[in-house]
């Protein structure tokens, strides 16, 4: 794991090191440079203030002073050596008057010569005096630095973990939080770089509390819906017990399994709900045939409308594709299908059509019922909602399912009136068809 | 005895018509609110059977309005509901009990039993009038100790004239309570039963007051 405090202590400290040395660099080249321009001074200042008669030939070797690194040597006109402070180190004459650099074994010189009274003087200094000058003087500025760097280490070791503990403070209040405390996490006081994190955790937060409220919400519904056929079922099982005679007993079994398959109805309804709704992951489309479908349904639902007295009659034009999933489609065009046929009186007429209008596949499911008000429209799409007075034995829960498999194939639902007669006329508006979808 | 139920699920409904009538009770079934007040008006119902979630009106508006109005039949609320806060609700808004959904028909017809006992002002769960026993619970009815055989029909013409005993019924009430709005009834259908009681318990156990209706002599 990377610690932010760790990186920020190893950058601060691989900066400094580098500003350090640059600074040194820096403070070594000008010292130097100084110190050139100091000893060309002083050596051209010694070479000029030579007394006129030097004592010739009395200084030996022994006499010198090892500090002493300036070479002074004096020639005559005749350009015999009268004079050399440092026997032990002689240099050889170069002839060359003003300031010059030579190099003697490797080793730099600087030399100053000039001819006075006939004579020539020549006054040298190793330049290694200089650069160690420069580098004593550039050793001493840094030295402080130096002194300053596990100092500063320490306060920066300090300083960040300080200012990161608002973040470990967010994380130990998330941290020993129950799973159900969705109240918002306190922003006020934090610093503004650990701000938009704790602002955009509040709103997930928030998110999430709807998410789960309305999962609860669905589950408390869910299990109230399934009270009432099962109080049906329970109450009907119960006459059968009491019955007295075979017919009664027969009778009451009928009755038994009509509130079973009520109860199994919104089950199933319950379950294709649970499956209708958009998920996160994104559904794979395919080319559909929206017009076999249609046939497909109106085929599986053509018994229950004959039991109910219903005419069930399709106008379906062959081959219409949507890109969607099978699957959901069946429900839908089943649910809807199945709602006309239950909800229109007998000897109703339920009517499915799928035509292209404009390359938009529309499906209409047209009834001869008691259509909707239009202030219920809107209401009827969710989810336990029954229109008032109607028989209460439908799951209510199939026009829900309708839109949420409509929203999840970018389709519109409409509710009109049937144009014709009295009735209802569901329209679903499909997207046109992207002709790159496989077919399958 | 008439009982109003109010349920708008077209299986329980018919589940509780025919429970009920089993239990020979005359019952009278609407759907919807708007129809329970207008039933409720009549006045001929000892007990009110009621939902809560209907449709046009919903049930605890129908009962507090009810009770307003001054009322007065027990009310058992039988529903999906079963919060405590409901219960409560309920009871408060003028119930005399409250059974959740889904429940035993035992326990229906008992707590009916209960209740139309309360309301007749009485704490036993037998009636006692002179030497005749009847028990709502077992139906069955004894004079003298001795157990006596009473077709359905006959069982609720006594128990109406005894619950409380002494009070004087006219025909068309002992009709309302021995029929529901679908049962067919013979144009003498009531005064047959009476006079079927009267040759079990003898010809002066149903007084005839005229010009109002019946009652049993006193004891």
């Amino acid at each position: 794991m990377i610690s932010i405090r760790q990186r920020l202590l190893l950058w601060l400290i691989v900066g400094m090191l580098v500003s350090v040395a640059v600074a040194g660099l820096s403070m070594y080249w000008l010292a130097q440079e100084e110190a050139n321009e100091l000893f060309d001074y002083q050596i051209k200042q010694i070479a000029l203030s030579l007394p006129n008669h030097l004592p010739t030939a009395n200084i030996t070797s022994i006499d010198e002073d090892p500090e002493e690194d300036h070479v002074i040597q004096v020639w005559d006109g005749q350009g015999r050596l009268i004079f050399a402070s440092r026997p032990s180190q002689p240099l050889p004459r170069y002839a060359k008057t003003g300031l010059y650099t030579v190099s003697i074994n490797y080793w730099a010189w600087r030399i100053y010569g000039v001819t006075r009274d006939g004579r020539y003087i020549q006054v040298a200094q190793p330049m290694a005096a200089r650069a160690e000058l420069a580098a004593g003087l550039a050793a001493r500025m840094l030295l402080p630095f130096a002194a300053l760097i596990p100092l500063l280490a320490t306060v920066i070791w300090w300083g960040v973990g300080r200012s990161l503990r608002p973040l470990q403070d967010v994380a130990n209040a998330v941290a020993i939080r129950h799973a159900d405390a969705m109240q918002p996490l306190d922003v006020i006081g934090l610093p503004q770089e650990i701000q938009p994190v704790v602002v955009a955790l509040n709103q997930l937060l928030v998110r999430l509390n709807l998410a789960i409220a309305a999962q609860r919400a669905f589950i408390a519904d869910a299990a109230h819906e399934l009270r009432s056929p099962l109080t049906a079922l329970k109450l009907q099982l119960q006459l059968a017990e009491r019955a007295t005679t075979d017919a009664q007993r027969a009778q009451s079994f009928d009755k038994v399994h009509l509130r079973l398959d009520r109860s199994i109805h919104l089950v199933q309804q319950l379950l294709a709900l649970a499956r209708s709704e958009p998920s996160v992951e994104t559904l794979t489309m395919r080319a559909v045939d929206l017009s076999a479908l249609a046939h497909a349904v109106v085929q599986d639902l053509a018994e229950q409308a004959q039991i109910r007295g219903t005419e069930l009659q399709f106008d379906i034009q062959p081959h219409i594709l949507v890109s969607g999933v099978s699957a959901d489609l069946y429900v839908l065009i089943n649910n809807l299908v199945d709602n006309a046929i239950r909800y229109t009186p007998a000897h109703g007429k339920v009517r499915v059509r799928v035509t292209e209008e404009d390359d938009v596949p529309v499906l209409r499911v047209i009834d001869t019922g008691m259509g909707i008000a239009e202030a219920d429209r809107d209401r009827v799409f969710d989810r336990f909602y029954r229109i008032m007075g109607t028989e209460a034995t439908g799951s209510g829960l199939g026009l829900a399912i309708a839109r949420n498999i409509v929203d999840a194939h970018h389709a519109q639902i409409y509710l009109e009136d049937n144009p014709v007669e009295h009735g209802l006329m569901v329209v679903i508006r499909f997207p046109i068809m992207d002709t790159n979808l496989s077919f399958v | 005895m008439r009982l109003l139920l109010v349920e708008d699920d077209v299986m329980i409904g018919e589940s509780l018509i025919e429970a009920l009538s089993g239990e020979n009770y005359a019952v009278d079934w609407v759907r919807d609110g708007r129809s329970a007040e207008l039933a409720l008006d009549n006045g001929v119902y000892d007990l009110l059977l009621l939902d809560l979630g209907l449709p046009k009106k919903q049930g605890l508006q129908v009962l507090s309005e009810y009770r307003q109005r001054g009322g007065a039949v027990p009310v058992l609320i039988i529903t999906a509901r079963d919060a405590t806060a409901d219960r409560v609700g309920g009871l408060d808004a003028g119930a005399d009990d409250y059974l959740v959904k889904p429940f035993d028909l035992d326990e229906l017809f008992a707590r009916v039993r209960a209740l139309l006992r309360r309301h007749a002002g009485r704490a036993q769960p037998v009636i006692t009038h002179g030497k005749v026993t009847l028990n709502p619970a077992s139906r069955e009815v004894f004079a003298d100790g001795q157990l006596l055989s009473l077709s359905a029909r006959e069982f609720a013409l006594l128990q109406a004239l005894l619950d409380p005993p002494g009070r004087v019924l006219s025909l068309a009430q002992l009709e309302e309570k021995l029929y529901g709005w679908d049962q067919e009834i013979g144009s003498n259908a009531v005064e047959v039963y009476i006079h079927h009681l009267r040759k079990k318990f003898g010809a002066d156990f149903i007084r005839n007051v005229r010009g109002v209706g019946y009652k049993v002599a006193s004891a």
